[in-house]
C-alpha cells in the first residue's frame, strides 16, 4: 500500500487518482469525526466535501513538516469548530427549538444517550473540546493531539481531564 | 482508562457510517469543479475592474495633459485667435513666412495650415 506521502507527492505531478485513493482512505474517519459532531449524516457529507475541496487547493503548498493525517485532522478541527460557532447563532434565532440538556435527569440510561453526549462535549470550552473530540472521534493519542492543536502534550492532558470532569458533573454520572 | 472514558469510545460514531466512497467522490470532483469555475469568474471581474480603474485614472490624466499641451503650445507660438487677431496688422511678410517655416520644421502642418487659413481670412476681412 502507498504511502499518504506518496500519495500526495503523485497528486502534486498531476496524477488525479492519487487524491481519489487519499480521499477513500480518510473519508470514513472524516465523516465520523463530523458526525459525532453534527448527529446528521448529511451535513457531516457536507462538511467532508467542504474539507476535501479545501485540501485539493492547500495540498501543493503541504511541506510534509507534521504527518498528512495530523494535517487534515487539523482542518477538520477547524471546519467543526466553524460550525459549531454557526450553528449557536442558528441556535439563538431559533431560541425555542433548543433541547435543554437534561442535566437533572435521574434515568443515567436515557442521559447517556449518544446525542446528548455529543452536544454536551459541543458546550465545552473550545481548547477542552478540541481534545476529547480529537482524543474520542480520531482515537489519538495525547502526542498527536498536541501536534494538530499546537497545545503541549500536558496542557492537552490537563483539558482532556477537565472535559471529563465536566462531563461526568453534566451527564449526572457517580 | 476509567469506566467513564470507556462508555465514551464507545459513543464513537464512525465505526457504524456506511457512506458510498464512489458516489461521494463523483460529487466532490463536480464541488470542486465548480469552486475552480467560480473562482476564475471571480478573478476575471476582479481583472476588468482594475482595468476600469486603470482606463479611469489613466484617461483623466491623458485628457488634462492634453489640454495643458494644447493651451501650451497656442501660447507659446501665439497662434491662439485673440494674439493673431490683435497683432497681425503688425506681421510683416517675413515674420510670417518664418513662423510658417518654422512650424514645418516642427513638423506641425496642421498648424502651418491654420495660421495660413487665418491670415487669409484677416486679409478678406
Amino acid at each position: 500500500m502507498e504511502k499518504d506521502s506518496e500519495l500526495i507527492e503523485q497528486f502534486n505531478n498531476g496524477d488525479l487518482l492519487s487524491f481519489d485513493k487519499l480521499v477513500k482512505r480518510y473519508l470514513d474517519k472524516t465523516i465520523g469525526f463530523f458526525f459525532n459532531i453534527t448527529g446528521n449524516q448529511m451535513t457531516s457529507e457536507d462538511l467532508a466535501h467542504e474539507v476535501f475541496v479545501v485540501l485539493y487547493k492547500k495540498l501543493k503548498n503541504f511541506k510534509f513538516q507534521s504527518k498528512f493525517s495530523t494535517y487534515l485532522y487539523r482542518i477538520n478541527m477547524n471546519k467543526a469548530n466553524s460550525w459549531i460557532k454557526r450553528n449557536k447563532w442558528k441556535k439563538f434565532l431559533h431560541i425555542d427549538d433548543i433541547k435543554e440538556p437534561s442535566f437533572e435527569n435521574s434515568n443515567i440510561e436515557k442521559a447517556w444517550a449518544k446525542d446528548e453526549l455529543w452536544k454536551n462535549i459541543n458546550r465545552l470550552p473550545k481548547k477542552q473540546r478540541q481534545v476529547v473530540t480529537l482524543r474520542i472521534s480520531n482515537e489519538l493519542s495525547f502526542k498527536e493531539i498536541s501536534e494538530c492543536t499546537g497545545l503541549k502534550e500536558g496542557t492537552a492532558k490537563v483539558n482532556y481531564h477537565y472535559a471529563l470532569k465536566t462531563l461526568k458533573k453534566w451527564m449526572n454520572y457517580e | 482508562m476509567n469506566d467513564f472514558e470507556e462508555k465514551l469510545f464507545k459513543t464513537n460514531y464512525h465505526k457504524k457510517i456506511l457512506v458510498d466512497k464512489d458516489n461521494f467522490l463523483n460529487s466532490l470532483h463536480l464541488k470542486i469543479k465548480k469552486t475552480e469555475e467560480k473562482r476564475k469568474l471571480n478573478n476575471a471581474y476582479y481583472g476588468i475592474i482594475v482595468l476600469f480603474l486603470f482606463l479611469f485614472i489613466n484617461q483623466n490624466r491623458l485628457m488634462d495633459n492634453s489640454i495643458e499641451y494644447l493651451y501650451y503650445e497656442d501660447t507659446l507660438y501665439e497662434l491662439d485667435f485673440y494674439s493673431i487677431d490683435s497683432d497681425s496688422l503688425q506681421f510683416d511678410d517675413e515674420y510670417t513666412y518664418d513662423v510658417y517655416m518654422f512650424l514645418l520644421e516642427e513638423g506641425d502642418i496642421w498648424q502651418a495650415l491654420d495660421l495660413i487659413n487665418e491670415l487669409e481670412n484677416e486679409v478678406k476681412t
